[in-house]
């Protein structure tokens, strides 16, 4: 419809509701809550989540594999850090930090967690156990909170000039997949999501490692101009600090931990990541993010009931994640040279801020729509855009009208060019052979 | 009125005293009250500071002109009616030169799909059976539900803001807003309208 209607049918709103509703707006804004959290306070935060993971981290595995004795020394390491950490083993239950009892939800569980300021940023010890079949000793930590890790290296014997000595054997997700890569000494995993839940195995040797997380911080609110306080225990009474900007910083925190198992083949530490970034107070993001088999296993982790695929072929990668803001999951079909990207979202909102490119009614890379078709078959609006970021790949676009619990269902296929710089399919090639895959 | 000091405190009905009294203190106060909110209905539609300060300068022009004979029941419901067609005429004349997405272009493209296009419809006649519609529609929600509508589709507030304001997360207000347009298009399918 024209907009210039639309515009005319809302001007002719009754005046008694417009009142109504600008009364409202007249009135002096609500007090901020806690959770709009300036800058620099999210920076501050991260800063301290960072070490917080770090020494919690460095402490729980260490206690754990050596006693009291040897997390005395990584107190001495942290400097002035006071903190007194619990003296446990693998068998015993640890008390829960008395600043975090309100996240200490069972006493029986053995448990160490810390909490800082508001609550905002949580690291817990969650359990561990000893695996025979794998003759190793497991330890799992639970972190959530703002920011996330967005890339977390091992460097063997910090300070050694001779690396590779073999100190970390390998480094895997818990299925076994490797995520890192070995160069000069440091593992590095790669392609962490900021908002994933990690399943990470460190298997190492005698030696020293270092544990180096970047955890980059972020936020969701944008251009509070007015002064809000800084936390206190309750997330309240914050300091004035200007809030006019994302919060988009990297902070680096580095714990080294002494390894004297020899045997190559464990123990290991299974440390499990599981980040729930949000702003302060607002409740919990629920994440899930992961690889699968089969294009119905995402399905059914991110409840997406339709999505298209190709008859008789199975994508080479699936992933998938799930936040409350999008949806999507990832495939790849190798052989055919294209990758689809079906994504759950609030079309006019949300897709400009996973794209970073405006979207509007034409297409999702707007302005760079050119052609546009509707084909019967799939019920589908299917435009034609052509992706300017310098990867010298051609995107498509499908958007499906029918809006879904949650948004409209978008997909964005990606195309590798052949040697000639043309493509191996066009998107009409590929309509034949497409079909619905229903989920529940 | 001679000892009327020049804040925030003085209450609406004085202002429209003043400017039914020709007062040109009535055009200072508005700004010292409402220039902020009157600023981002016209930033809203707008997306543009030297715009929407020119919009809102008119709208001032607008009410010492308008009252008398006008006397508004709400002076701010009044002035944003009047900055919001003021913007609205800037809006539509700044369209064919291809300005920044303003957040009137996001919530008009949102409600869009749902108010499609009826070609054999006089454009004035289909704005009025439209605005009836709407109008029924709204009459019918919850007072909340109606001022998340009112706040995003008329005054073109952006979510968060909306979500700040009624103390929700922009993930509640993105749900109810998709809620509301789905109530909306099954009364405007319902009552036969173009669709």
């Amino acid at each position: 419809m024209n907009k210039d209607v639309i515009i005319d049918a809302l001007s002719g709103i009754d005046e008694g509701i417009i009142d109504e509703v600008a009364s409202t707006w007249a009135e002096d804004a609500p007090k901020k809550k806690a959770k709009l959290l300036s800058h620099r306070t999210m920076k501050i935060l991260g800063t301290a989540a960072c070490v917080c993971l770090a020494f919690t981290i460095g402490f729980s595995i260490i206690s754990l594999m050596f006693g009291k004795s040897k997390s005395d020394d990584f107190g001495n390491m942290m400097g002035e850090n006071t903190m007194e950490g619990p003296n446990y083993s693998t068998s015993d239950k640890m008390p829960s930090s008395p600043d975090n009892d309100k996240n200490n939800n069972s006493s029986e569980a053995p448990f160490y967690s810390y909490t800082l300021g508001a609550g905002e940023a949580t690291l817990e010890y969650y359990d561990s156990y000893h695996s025979a079949s794998d003759n190793a000793d497991i330890v799992t930590v639970r972190i959530y909170g703002i920011g996330g890790i967005s890339s977390i290296y091992f460097r063997e014997n910090p300070g050694n000039e001779d690396p590779g000595t073999n100190t970390i054997i390998r480094v895997q997700t818990k299925d076994g997949k490797n995520v890192a890569t070995l160069e000069g000494g440091i593992f590095t995993l790669e392609n962490i999501s900021r908002a994933s839940e990690l399943f990470i195995n460190v298997y190492f040797a005698e030696g020293t490692f270092e544990a180096n997380s970047v955890s980059t911080s972020f936020g969701g609110e944008q251009g509070y101009d007015d002064d809000i306080s800084s936390p206190d225990s309750d997330g309240e009474n914050m300091p004035s600090i200007d809030n006019d900007e994302y919060i988009d910083t990297v902070n680096t925190t580095t714990i080294k931990l002494d390894c004297s198992v020899i045997t190559p083949d464990g123990p290991y530490v299974n440390i499990i990541f599981k980040h729930i970034f949000d702003n302060i107070g607002d409740t919990p993001r629920l994440f899930v993010s992961g690889s699968a088999d089969t294009l119905r296993e995402a399905m059914e982790a991110v409840d997406m009931h339709y999505l298209f695929g190709f008859k008789d072929i199975s994508p080479d990668t699936i992933s998938y994640l799930k936040t409350n803001d999008t949806t999507y999951i990832e495939y790849a079909y190798n052989s055919m040279g294209i990758s689809v990207k079906a994504f759950l979202a609030d079309p006019y909102e949300t897709v400009d801020s996973v794209y970073g490119t405006e979207v509007n009614k034409e297409g999702v890379y707007d302005p760079m729509t050119t052609t546009s078709i509707h084909d019967d078959t799939l019920d589908a609006h299917l435009y034609e855009c052509y992706k300017n970021d310098g990867d010298m790949k051609l995107a498509y676009a499908i958007i499906h009208p029918e809006e879904l619990e949650g948004g409209v269902l978008f997909y964005v296929i990606h195309f590798d060019l052949r040697g000639d710089g043309e493509l191996k399919y066009m998107l009409i090639d590929l309509l034949e052979e497409m079909s619905y895959i229903k989920h529940k | 009125m001679e000892e009327l000091r020049l804040d925030k405190s003085v209450s609406d009905g004085e202002i429209i005293e003043l400017y039914l009294g020709r007062d040109e203190r009535a055009i200072k106060l508005t700004e010292i009250k409402y220039s902020k909110q009157l600023f981002r209905i016209a930033y809203n539609v707008l997306n543009d500071k030297g715009d929407s300060d020119e919009c809102v300068n008119d709208t001032y022009l607008g009410a010492w002109n308008s009252i008398p004979p006008q006397i508004p029941k709400s002076l701010f419901a009044y002035l944003s009616k009047l900055v919001r067609n003021f913007a609205i005429t800037l809006y539509r004349k700044n369209t064919s030169q291809k300005r920044g997405r303003s957040e009137l272009d996001v919530s008009l493209s949102e409600i869009e799909n749902i108010l499609c296009d009826g070609s054999s419809v006089e454009r004035e006649a289909q704005s009025r059976a439209l605005s009836d519609l709407i109008n029924a529609f709204l009459s019918d929600l919850e007072k909340d539900d109606r001022f998340i509508f009112v706040s995003r589709y008329y005054f073109s507030y952006s979510v968060s803001d909306i979500a700040s304001r009624v103390g929700e997360s922009d993930a509640k207000i993105y749900k109810k807003l998709a809620r509301l347009r789905e109530q909306l298009k099954k009364k405007i399918e319902k009552e036969g309208f173009a669709v």
